[in-house]
């Protein structure tokens, strides 16, 4: 066992803590309205507190060590498009300002308005598979970094993994979603507490030329440039990168949900314009721990996913360890929560509730979408446990993440921007239609799918193949639609 | 130092130096934030 009686305390402190900041604001928010009053007043700080905490946790820190760990320090370019596309979203409001202006809560609802329930299904779907099979390694790789941290038996993971998610389940319960402002701030200052405490303290332990020396032995030049030969963070990454980027922060439901929320539309985009900052360190912060576990580990692990864990095992004093432990366990929680609403509810509303309108003519009500959600949310679980078990991959973790929500982004972001900029008359044959839409969906799946042949092209390169086919496909479709079936003068465009 | 890890380490600086920076801000301003929170829900509470 790694953890001293004084870890386990602090862990503990860390599990009584949020679960009290949870209860005690259930005291006051004790129904919808409250939580829509909690919500509404949310400002830019608190705003920025629960963006972040809802978007770190375990996983982010491993995938992204990983990538540090097998390519050195050319993997900082990770965060550089993060902190470009935050700040032009900020600055601009692109697709942000239109769907507050049209008072649209989620991107499914602009597909129906725009073009139909056809295209709102099988954006749901594509979002609904890509999104799931990405969450699903999420339990695994975060068992593993919680036994190695710990000191647990590796082959134990299955347990974790049930533990873990039966307190992510009590967390959610016992007010973590109704009071999930309250418990990211506490979740806050205490990650961002570890993760300051982490890089500083291996920063000057190790020491950068130290660093950079053995990066340049491991790697050769690509491990600092990431323009060398054999470097997979180049400009195809970095184009892929700004696109995808785009798309992940216009349209997740688990950010848009949080910007749409914020007490007014100025406050909306300021939360971008700060993020910038925040989300230029939640990469590079992690990238550089892979690096720094490079450095510093004598023996270096089989897995290299296994890195990370044991780099903190190495450097953090005892008694600290309880601390950073806390730390990623506060940072996981509300990702699991987030992400589990998240596709449970896209679940429910964008593809059984469309599903029952089209066969009853009626909308599903209150409750049965509640079953269903809870239904969903049970169902969620399960697979992703499965799906921990079954899943392996030679290409980085960070790849294989990108690649499985790819399945959907292309699709939905040239969908966004002709539903919402390219749909009236003006645009004439390349007005945006429903055509359109389904085959940019269809296309801009392609590449994501190429990842299961066994022999496949660079993951940067198919990334960028989706845009261009989802782009083509749009165009195609509805030329086609606006010659053969145009729309008629005072008449729907979808 | 050679221009690539003067870059990293300038980027790195940047977010670690951002990050500390804007987290100080939340943890005071935002528990400001809180606080008027719990106020309000507290009055429409008494109010209603």
């Amino acid at each position: 066992m790694n953890l001293s009686a004084v870890d386990i305390a602090i862990v503990g402190a860390y599990l009584a803590l949020t679960i009290y900041s949870g209860t005690y604001a259930k005291k006051y928010i004790k129904d919808l309205s409250g939580f829509l009053v909690a919500e509404r007043s949310m400002g830019l700080n608190l705003g920025l507190a629960s963006l972040i905490s809802s978007e770190i946790g375990i996983i982010t820190y491993m995938y992204l060590a990983e990538a540090g760990y097998r390519n050195g320090l050319a993997a900082l370019m990770i965060g550089i498009p993060f902190f470009l596309v935050f700040l032009f979203l900020g600055r601009t409001g692109f697709i942000i300002k239109p769907l507050l202006e049209l008072r649209i809560m989620t991107l499914p609802e602009l597909f129906e308005r725009k073009y139909g329930p056809g295209v709102r299904f099988l954006a749901g779907l594509l979002m609904a598979v890509g999104g799931i099979i990405n969450f699903g390694v999420f339990p695994g790789v975060e068992a593993k970094f919680i036994n190695t941290v710990t000191g647990l038996p590796a082959n134990a993971i299955l347990w974790t993994m049930i533990v873990l998610l039966a307190v992510v389940l009590l967390y959610t319960a016992l007010g973590g979603m109704i009071s999930v402002i309250f418990t990211n701030y506490v979740q806050y200052i205490l990650l961002s507490l570890g993760m300051v405490f982490l890089t500083v303290f291996g920063f000057f332990k190790v020491g950068w030329p130290q660093i950079v020396s053995t990066v340049e032995k491991t790697f050769g030049a690509r491990g600092v440039n990431p323009f060398a030969a054999g470097s997979a963070f180049g400009w195809t990454f970095f184009f892929w990168q700004l696109l995808f980027q785009l798309s992940v922060l216009t349209i997740a439901p688990y950010i848009t949900m949080r910007i749409f929320s914020a007490k007014d539309s100025r406050t909306g985009t300021r939360i971008f314009t700060w993020s910038s900052v925040m989300f230029l360190a939640r990469a590079v912060i992690p990238v550089f721990w892979g690096v720094l576990a490079l450095s510093c580990l004598t023996v270096k692990p089989d897995d290299p996913l296994q890195a990370l864990p044991l780099m903190i095992v190495q450097l953090t004093p005892k008694g600290l360890l309880g601390l950073m432990l806390a730390a990623f366990l506060a940072a996981s929680m509300s990702t699991y929560a987030s992400y589990l609403l998240s596709w449970s509810s896209i679940i429910a509303q964008d593809l059984v509730g469309v599903t029952y309108k089209r066969l009853s003519g009626r909308r599903l009500d209150d409750r049965r979408l509640l079953i269903v959600n809870r239904a969903t949310m049970a169902g969620i679980i399960v697979f992703i446990i499965w799906w921990s078990f079954s899943f392996k991959s030679e290409e980085l973790l960070f790849f294989y993440l990108l690649l499985a929500v790819n399945l959907f982004l292309a699709g939905t972001l040239i969908s966004a921007v002709f539903g919402i900029y390219f749909h009236d008359a003006r645009f004439g044959l390349l007005r945006g239609r429903s055509w359109g839409a389904a085959l940019a969906f269809v296309l801009g799946a392609v590449p994501t799918v190429l990842f299961y042949l066994p022999s496949h092209p660079p993951v940067s390169r198919r990334g960028n193949w989706s845009y261009a086919l989802a782009l083509g496909g749009m165009v195609v479709g509805s030329v086609a639609q606006n010659i053969f079936k145009p729309v008629p003068k005072t008449g729907d465009a979808a | 130092m050679k221009l690539w890890p003067l870059a990293w380490l300038i980027l790195l600086a940047r977010g670690v130096g951002g990050f500390a920076a804007v987290s100080v801000m939340i943890a005071v301003k935002g528990f400001g934030e809180l606080k008027a929170i719990l106020k309000k829900l507290k009055r429409d509470e008494d109010g209603g």
